[in-house]
């Protein structure tokens, strides 16, 4: 077991705020790990690893409950027996006020009475008050064709997220990603957006409409349901076990993402000129472009105080800020002007609102 | 000139770009393909735009609409024409249009900022206009959903004096020139004393006070017969609650024998009319399949041409007579729908437009960043726009929220001034701030928000317990909203359907459609807000 230690060279991972939980009854992070997860959480992915059942409605009623602020996602598998039983349990979940979004997972190769029924699944979940998704695994050989043509069909069902990931790891999907991504592409010109739940092995890094949703560890978790701690899913390196540790054991502020996460290599490139997660400190560049003075950056992200600094989370997204920069952020109010902003942080401070508001973390109002 | 006038104009926009503006695109727009077109909806400014598939293609491959992306990409304009070489000669020569189509739907930001500013569109009023008065919480009928539910509480009627210092202190001590007091209950025909004394006293504390005001009641009609001439003489708007034909309103309607009411309401409705009243009419809808046939029968059946069609709620007596579903809300949308047609037709082959609520409500919030009736405000009108007063003095958020402890401002008697007690009261700061749309989890990312606002407070609070939860009718506004956008887009003479409400409302650019005249009714009695 390793415990990781901040390291101002290698880009670094903040303590998860999107936790991806694997449940199965009896699962162990259940217990006493729940409260810190809780304590942390803005964002808690359930999957379901069976079909839905009472206990699980139970842990979800548990957690809606909790006075702390965070969302829930629900993924389950509407094959099999899973949309029977679903489907009864729709009623029960659209109570929950922290219950964001359903999502029911479907393998690409789902035959035609499959997929009849995720789309019953789709539209009870629906009328319920429910954002229902989809989340697609591919299978090795999937055929691209009949991805977008399964993916077009649930989303006039009604699906309010499509995502993908590969069935495990370890089915790679070589020469498929030029393929995939042409896809992806084109249901995107035709106002279908698909996200990437997870990386998928094998596919050319860099492909625009290929962001994976799991942010590469940054600042998210995936808990399998005996309480192992992994940077996702997919991940092999166990960080720890909550059923023993404490998260802040496992996780001490940063971690070194290269460790963690495979993927993070070309991500560390990418985000060296934005204000990206390796660097602490606020660096800032100039803003590219002229602001009107006049206009009020107005927040859209929630700031999370940590003590390096600050969080910024929108989302599965965020943002990590020194504590200067968190002070600044602190001044997004909408209210503020640039000019009063800039005033206190010096004339580079609008390069960092420029850059928030790149990444959608603020907008720009007169 | 300025770009960011709300009244920018194609031709003057066109004017003011410049090769060195940059152009934004915004995340968190909400795409549905549908037909070979795409709708596009900005949920922080209500703005939505139907773009042709192939357009919307072009759009996408310029790098103006980003669908799925959460980050914003910036390009210089310059750059846009410059570059792109094979571009549609087409949709380039339009591409002015189209930057203007996205700009004034704050669908595209140009040098970093958008055409309309949202923390500014959506003021909510400062005080009350709206008094509601329960004059009793007692009823001759026992209807099957009634909010009221079946113990009316200690003070059966409202004590004249009480009813007298309630409009006195309402007239004196809250801001604003216009005011309306309704009466409500129970069946506040219960309590003609009450009626009397307090309209003439309401009509003389305003002329002295200066201000302007409105009296109303809502009634079950089966006293109508006997009141009618007085109601008229004391100029009181009057609204009936009518079900439809006797099969549906004697289901629900009914005396507490279970005899159904319909015989009695309708000789109330010819009392009324009889004496020169003109009532609004307003059904509740429990079963979906009746908004037809209840629609034609308040217009063949009783000749009107402007009506409201709620559905049942789950509160009151409802809740262990009725059967809620939670997946109703779909049928509820589809069958409403049909309401859209049977309009049409009406026009057709009358001429004359219905005005049918909130049908006409929701095509205005279509044309309009006015929210006119304070229901689909956020936070909504409850302490705002509103306050009800129980029978026995005390004072609530709401009417809807008479006799809910966690809801009372106060009591009549014991009341700082009243403006103080608004401003003041913890309980309305914090059901403002819980009902305002952000704060509501499931309503924060609705592409839907600002056409809805996140549904009352007291529906969400009845059926979920609590003020964080959606409206227990959520999907139905999410389906309404979206067909009413391709519906208006294929067939924009449903401008005239927003009826009344063009008086309230200023219709934005892009519609420059021009509506038929003649009004039938005039508005009703939320509507007169400062
Ligand atoms: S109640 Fe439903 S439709 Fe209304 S704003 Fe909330 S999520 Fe949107
Ligand atoms: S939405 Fe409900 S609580 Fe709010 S003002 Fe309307 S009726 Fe009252």
């Amino acid at each position: 077991m390793k415990i990781f230690a901040r390291n101002q060279t290698l880009p670094l991972r903040p303590e998860p705020f999107v936790f991806r939980l694997e449940w199965k009854p009896g699962a162990d992070w259940a217990g006493s790990a729940l409260e810190e997860i809780v304590r942390d959480a803005h964002f808690i992915q359930l999957e379901a690893a069976q079909p839905l059942d009472e206990e699980a409605v139970d842990l979800l009623r548990n957690l809606d409950s909790r006075p702390e602020k965070f969302s829930l996602r629900l993924l389950s598998r509407a094959e099999d027996s899973g949309a029977e039983t679903a489907k009864k349990f729709i009623g029960p979940l659209s109570r929950l006020k922290k219950l964001a979004a359903i999502i029911f997972i479907i393998s690409s190769r789902s035959d035609e009475p499959a997929q009849t029924e995720v789309s019953s699944l789709l539209s009870a979940a629906a009328s319920a008050g429910l954002k229902p998704g989809i989340l697609v695994e591919l299978e090795p050989g999937a055929s691209v064709s009949g991805l977008e043509q399964l993916i077009k069909n649930l989303r006039k069902s009604g699906a309010m997220e499509i995502a993908l990931r590969p069935t495990s790891a370890a089915n790679p999907h070589p020469n498929f990603g030029k393929n995939l991504a042409n896809c992806l592409s084109h249901l995107k010109s035709e106002g279908i957006s698909v996200s990437l739940e997870e990386c998928f092995p094998g596919l050319e890094p860099g492909l625009s409409a290929l962001e994976p949703s799991c942010r590469r560890a940054f600042g998210s978790c995936y808990l399998d349901s005996q309480g192992r701690v992994r940077a996702c899913r997919q991940s092999r390196e166990i960080l720890g076990d909550l059923s023993r540790q404490k998260l802040e054991e496992i996780w001490s502020g940063y971690l070194l993402a290269q460790s963690v996460c495979a993927e993070v290599g070309p991500l560390k490139t990418r985000d060296k000129n934005e204000l990206g997660p390796e660097e602490p400190g606020l660096s800032m560049s100039p803003c590219p472009v002229e602001l009107d003075s006049s206009l009020r950056p107005v927040p859209l992200f929630i700031l999370k105080d940590k003590k390096w600094g600050a969080a910024l989370i929108k989302g599965l997204d965020g943002l990590v800020l020194s504590q200067k920069g968190g002070k600044l952020a602190r001044m997004i109010d909408g209210k503020n002007t640039l000019r009063s902003i800039r005033k206190k942080f010096g004339p580079r401070s609008a390069g960092l609102i420029y850059a928030l508001f790149l990444m959608g973390l603020v907008r720009l109002e007169k | 000139m300025t770009r960011y006038s709300l009244d920018l104009s194609f031709e003057d926009f066109k004017k003011s770009l410049s090769p060195d503006d940059f152009l934004t695109t915004v995340p968190g727009l909400y795409f549905s393909p549908r037909s070979g077109r795409v709708l596009i909806v900005e949920p922080e400014s209500a703005s939505w735009l139907v773009v042709p598939q192939k357009e919307f293609g072009y759009l996408v491959e310029c790098g103006l609409l980003a669908p799925g992306s959460e980050a914003r990409s910036s390009q210089k304009l310059g750059d846009l024409l410059s570059g792109k070489p094979g571009l549609d000669p087409d949709f380039k020569a339009e591409l002015d249009r189209w930057l203007y189509r996205l700009f004034v739907g704050n669908m595209l930001a140009i040098n970093g900022y958008g055409y309309h500013q949202p923390s500014r569109l959506w003021a909510v009023q400062k005080y009350p206009h709206y008094f509601n008065l329960h004059l009793t919480e007692s009823c001759n009928l026992a209807c099957r959903y009634c909010r009221v539910g079946d113990s009316p509480g200690p003070f059966a009627l409202m004590p004249v004096e009480t009813c007298k210092k309630i409009i006195r202190r309402v007239v004196e001590e809250i801001p604003g020139t216009k005011i309306i007091i309704g009466f409500h209950g129970g069946e506040p025909l219960l309590n003609p004393e009450a009626i009397v004394e307090g309209s003439r006293y309401a009509r003389e504390v305003a002329r002295s006070a200066g201000k302007e005001v409105t009296l109303s009641l809502q009634t079950n009609g089966v006293l109508l017969r006997k009141y009618s001439q007085l109601l008229k003489e004391l100029n009181i708007e009057v609204g009936v609650s009518i079900d439809g034909p006797a099969a549906i309103h004697n289901r629900h309607r009914v005396f507490g024998s279970g005899r159904g009411s319909f015989d009695e309401v309708m000789d109330g409705i010819q009392a009324a009319r009889q004496a020169g009243l003109n009532p609004g009419y307003l059904a509740v809808i429990h079963d979906p399949g009746d908004y037809l046939p209840v629609a034609r029968f308040m217009v063949e059946t009783l000749g009107a041409t402007s009506f409201r069609l709620n559905f049942s709620c789950y509160e009151g007596r409802a809740k262990s007579e009725l059967d809620f579903d939670p997946t109703r809300a779909a049928a509820f949308a589809r069958n409403w729908l049909q309401l859209l047609d049977f309009v049409l037709e009406h026009h057709r082959q009358t001429g004359i437009w219905l005005s049918i609520d909130d049908l006409n409500l929701f095509v205005a919030h279509l044309l309009t960043k006015d929210r006119p009736h304070m229901c689909y405000r956020s936070p909504c009108g409850a302490g705002n726009a509103i306050l009800g007063f129980g029978a026995d003095g005390k004072i609530y958020l709401c009417e809807e929220l008479v006799g809910k402890d966690q809801f009372c401002l106060g009591d009549i008697e014991t009341a700082p001034p009243l403006h103080r007690l608004l401003d003041e009261s913890r309980v309305h700061a914090r059901a403002s701030e819980s009902r305002r749309v952000e704060n509501v989890a499931a309503c924060a990312g609705c592409p839907w928000k600002k056409f809805h606002g996140a549904g009352c407070l007291n529906k969400s609070f009845e059926y979920f317990g609590d003020l964080e939860h959606r409206d227990p009718m959520c999907h139905f506004y999410r389906v309404i909203f979206e067909e009413l956008m391709w519906k208006l887009t294929d067939n924009p003479e449903i401008i005239n359907l927003i009826s009344y409400y063009k008086k309230y409302i200023r219709v934005q650019n892009e519609w420059p459609v021009v509506m038929e005249s003649g009004e039938s009714r005039p508005g009703p009695d939320y509507l007169l807000g400062e």
